[in-house]
């Protein structure tokens, strides 16, 4: 057995080694992918045990409920919440935290004492007086170790433990949409009683978390659209809980269906026609056997080690695939505070991407040679391909012209040889898409900063905690009005919280709308709102449409009266004056500026600051992942491309030695041998490469679109012709490579060896 | 027209090497119907191998009247072949994807000859044109191949075992049918066979043995194919 075995992998060894390549790859992309979601998923559900909220809430606390509780507002916050309790069925719990900034570093302090949404400890134990607990991936970016001193402020705590907190998976500061950055922002628990010395001299955020009883009928969109409820939101769309998170999770099983679909289909196509070639390669001689006596599985026992040319490859893709996972799981999901939970070898991953293809393609291959030595020792002999091939063939035979004889020979050659024909086909098909995905997943991820900062003609957007009357400070800035809104989605069930930004017309050039095709939206010109392409995408909508908006309990509805080329952000945008004419907002009030003025600093009316800068740094940080990723899925295209070319082009000249010899022997010039045996291949091979580029198209436009409606960014696809001629340069000298390699080998092999083999 | 002077052509063999040409020198004139024999082994297909620039030899010279063939590059060897030789090999080789027409076209086309009828006339296969080479017999692949070598219009004809294959009466008709081409064109014909008999339709005998020449005769006068006594 061992010998056979050793000599069929010889007789093979070009594929064998194609195929080991190309399933090492795939199994271990595969793994990657695949235990870098479990990864994810496992970390996840570890925080739906520490006592997850539902959803977060803040009652909707009257003047009159205020009076009630004799003008204590927290008092009758209490109340309220108490009463929706009891309504809506579900337990609640406020929940408190203080930002502090100091040293260019921002702290998220909060008090040791939540029963809903618990902190989970990492690594340590639980704070005592003096001490504190810091978020994991903080510490792990500024490698912090327990035991160290850690000040705010005056303060120096000792740490005591690094944590992860469920309710800030994605800790995304307040509504100004800045983006966690773990190197420099920072969640803290401290004890109770250390919480108390920071409520007197900082502001302190309140909100509310509600999980429901068992018994609850869990009426969320009513709780949606109830007056009582000032802010009502579920976790899946909370963007600090799940929300982010699970679109990054969502892009990355694209990604990995996507590479994966195409990468396991070259492998299947290897594997088979490798089998193919093999039953054919040595078919006259299992005839000879055949007749000489030996039985069917003699004769194709062998073909069962395809359990280890592909058993052996998978397994090893298999543990280079597990190794990664960590580093990639880091990658893709490194700003999200999760606990990493890597669960060791799984036996079940193991089993689906070792075990089942390895048996899959032993018990194919095997089948597939019993169905072919079924016939009669004879007719294996004698009559070596099958009919339908054959038939085809006869049938082109007597198409050939009487002017272009070499023309017809070329292809009857061609489509005699349907499995190579095939297989140099999707090689340059599959290469194709390969180069061409990564390219444009490339490509995309350059062209978002742009689109999105085209907007900014502004440094700072200074937001203040409420309207401003005296402006004399910010003559040359741009003021704004801006209002928290819910947009009702079709179905009508759904609301999603958006920005609403009702803009002044003094120094509108700050604020550079422009269209999808770059021409300059007036605002001020406009009788409608102005979206961004993301929410076009993600809500289905387009200019000249009507949406539902919620401001203050009132529903308005309100046209589209432009899309902007932006790809990012919850922003909608409408002049100051139809402002007032829509939702009847004060025409004099402002809340905030887009400025280029750097004098806010230290101002205490003001919320928050976002700058252009910090934009740039959340694009980079959301496309960073697919600048990389597109890195990666090039050199593994160019790998897995080149390999599948090599084979089956190496396939072309093999299948047509005979072919090439005999002609050469005849005397006709290596050019026309070329002509006739092998130029044919090259544009099949460059049609594939044809093909791919309207699927690739097709497919990214599909892929991104699904993953703009699944995160909080929109993934514009545009087709680009250099990318695809770069490509196409790319196809062609890997073809002619080979083709001169194989060529080249050919020549120095003699007539008879060829002839008898 | 060709002579070879001290060629020589070995083979590895595990350690060792067979020499299958020892220092051969031999002689063919224009429209020469040479007939070399022996027995099996001793180095027949090597020679006309050898002499037809299909393969090279170790050592030796190889003239065409006066060009050295063991002196040209693989692209002038190709283009030599072109111009000067036919084959029809011991195993067909026919394409297999080819049908019997396209087949005989592949050596026709080589010199642009479209009128390859009477060839085909000559030698009963206009029947099987459209068949492919799988579908016909042993006999009939052998008359195919020798079709496809003439509508070459080669200078000199190598036929290697050209009748192994035939029974007496189409071996015959075979033979018949090359000496007639021979007779209406201007081409010498190399022929390898084990057939004794058939060396009485040639001008030259070469009697090979071990890879050497061990007997180089010429008769004076020839039978027909007919007359041949076929064993
Ligand atoms: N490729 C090869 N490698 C090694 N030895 C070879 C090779 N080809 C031929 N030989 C040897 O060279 C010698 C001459 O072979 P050749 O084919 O010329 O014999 P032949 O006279 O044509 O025999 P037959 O009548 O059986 O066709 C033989 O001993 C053969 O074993
Ligand atoms: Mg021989």
């Amino acid at each position: 057995m061992g010998g056979i075995w050793l000599s069929m992998v010889k007789r093979n060894r070009l594929n064998i080694c194609g195929i080991f390549v190309i399933v090492f790859l795939t199994v271990a992309l595969g793994v990657c992918f695949t235990e870098t979601d479990q990864h994810m998923n496992r970390g996840l559900g570890e925080l739906q045990e520490l006592n997850l909220e539902d959803f977060s809430f803040f009652p909707n606390v009257t003047e009159e409920d205020i009076a009630d509780c004799q003008g204590n507002y927290w008092e009758a916050a209490e109340k309220k919440a108490l009463d929706l309790g009891k309504v809506y069925d579900f337990d609640w719990e406020k929940h408190e935290y203080t930002v502090i900034q100091d040293k260019g570093i921002m702290v998220r302090l909060f008090p040791d004492n939540r029963r809903m949404d618990r902190y989970k400890i990492v690594e340590g134990r639980r704070q005592q007086e003096n001490e504190i607990m810091l978020d994991y991936n903080y510490a792990m970016a500024n490698r912090l170790k327990t035991g160290e001193t850690f000040s705010i402020g005056e303060e120096d705590y000792t740490i005591s433990a690094f944590i992860v907190l469920p309710d800030m998976v994605s800790p995304i500061v307040d509504d100004t949409g800045k983006m966690y950055d773990k190197t420099t922002q920072c969640l803290a628990v401290v004890s109770e009683e250390k919480f108390k010395v920071y409520e007197d001299t900082e502001s302190i955020h309140t909100i509310y978390s509600g999980i429901f009883r068992p018994s609850s009928k869990k009426e969320t969109n009513a709780m949606k659209r109830d007056e009582n409820f000032y802010l009502f939101m579920e976790r899946d769309e909370n963007p600090q809980i799940f929300s982010a998170v699970n679109s990054q999770i969502n892009m990355n099983r694209i990604i990995m269906g996507f590479s994966m679909g195409i990468l396991s289909s070259i492998a299947v196509l290897l594997v088979l026609i490798t089998v193919s070639g093999q039953i054919k390669g040595e078919y006259k001689n299992l005839g000879v056997l055949k007749a000489l006596g030996y039985t069917n599985w003699e004769l194709t026992r062998k073909y069962m080690s395809y359990f280890f040319i592909v058993g052996i490859p998978a397994l090893l893709g298999y543990f280079a695939g597990h190794w990664l996972a960590v580093p990639f799981y880091g990658l893709v999901f490194g700003n999200f505070s999760v606990p990493l939970v890597s669960g060791g070898v799984m036996p079940g991953n193991m089993l689906l991407f070792v075990f089942v293809p390895a048996i899959f393609f032993a018990l194919a291959a095997l089948l597939w040679a019993m169905f072919k030595v079924r016939k009669p020792a004879l007719t294996m002999i004698y009559n070596e391909a099958g009919g339908a091939v054959h038939k085809l063939a006869a049938f082109r035979n007597r198409k050939v012209q009487k002017s272009g004889y070499l023309k017809g020979v070329k292809s009857i050659l061609l489509f005699s040889k349907a499995m190579i024909f095939i297989f140099v086909l999707f090689s340059g098909f599959a290469l194709g898409v390969q180069i061409q995905f990564a390219y444009t997943t490339y490509n995309m991820t350059s062209s978002i900063k742009e689109l999105v900062l085209q907007e900014y003609n502004y440094e700072n957007n200074i937001r203040f905690t409420e309207v401003q009357s005296d402006w004399t400070k910010y003559q040359g800035s741009l003021k704004y009005l801006c209002e928290t809104v819910r947009l009702k989605a079709e179905s009508g069930s759904e609301y999603y919280n958006l920005n609403l930004y009702a803009v002044g017309g003094q120094n509108a050039h700050m604020l550079d709308l422009r269209s999808k095709n770059g021409t300059a939206i007036d605002l001020q010109q406009l009788d409608g709102v102005v979206i961004n392409q993301w929410m076009s995408m993600k809500y289905g909508l387009k200019e000249g449409d009507e949406i539902t908006v919620l401001l203050d309990n009132e529903e308005y509805l309100i046209p589209v009266a432009a899309v902007s080329q932006s790809v990012y952000g919850t922003n909608l945008y409408v002049g100051k004056e139809t402002a007032g004419k829509l939702f009847g907002l004060d025409s004099e009030a402002y809340n905030g500026i887009f400025t280029n003025d750097n004098t806010v600093s230290g101002d205490e009316n003001v919320l928050s600051v976002t700058t252009k800068t910090e934009m740039g740094n959340i694009i980079g940080q959301s496309t960073d992942v697919y600048v990389i990723l597109s890195v990666l899925l090039f050199v593994c295209g160019l790998v897995v491309g080149s390999i599948t070319l090599t084979l089956s082009l190496a396939g072309v000249v093999q299948g047509n030695r005979k072919y090439i010899s005999l002609m050469k022997v005849l005397g006709y010039t290596e050019k026309e041998c070329n002509f006739t045996v092998i130029n044919g291949y090259r544009a099949v091979a460059v049609i594939g490469f044809a093909v791919s580029i309207p699927y690739t198209i097709a497919l990214c436009t599909v892929m991104f679109r699904m993953i703009s409606i699944n995160s909080n960014m929109a993934y514009p696809t545009s087709i680009n012709i250099i990318s695809i001629l770069c490509c196409l340069l790319i196809t062609v000298g890997i073809v002619e490579i080979i083709l001169w390699i194989f060529r080249k080998k050919l020549q120095k092999v003699s007539f008879r060896e060829i002839m008898e083999a | 027209m060709i002579r070879l002077k001290n060629v020589v052509k070995t083979y590895a063999d595990g350690e060792g090497r067979v020499y299958a040409l020892d220092d051969v020198s031999l002689e063919v004139e224009k429209k020469d119907f040479t007939v070399i024999l022996g027995p099996s082994g001793s180095g027949k297909s090597t020679l006309v191998n050898v002499m037809s620039g299909l393969d090279r030899c170790d050592m030796g010279r190889i003239f065409y009247d006066d060009a050295d063939i063991t002196k040209l590059k693989e692209k002038e060897l190709v283009a030599f072949r072109r111009e000067n030789v036919g084959f029809v090999f011991q195993a067909y080789y026919l394409l297999p994807d080819l049908n019997v027409e396209n087949n005989i076209r592949m050596g026709a086309n080589l010199v642009h000859n479209e009128d390859y009828d009477e060839i085909v006339e000559m030698l009963n296969i206009k029947d099987y044109l459209k068949r492919m080479p799988y579908q016909l017999s042993g006999g009939q692949q052998q008359r195919v191949s020798i079709a496809r070598a003439l509508a070459k219009k080669p200078k000199v004809l190598f036929c290697d075992e050209p009748t192994g294959a035939l029974d007496e009466t189409h071996g015959k008709q075979v033979l018949a049918l090359l000496q007639k081409y021979q007779e209406a064109n201007p081409v010498s014909i190399v022929m390898v066979t084990h057939n004794q008999g058939i060396s009485a339709m040639a001008n030259k005998v070469v009697r090979v043995n071990s890879g050497k020449i061990i007997e180089v005769s010429e008769n004076d006068s020839v039978l027909s194919a007919a007359e041949v006594r076929w064993s």
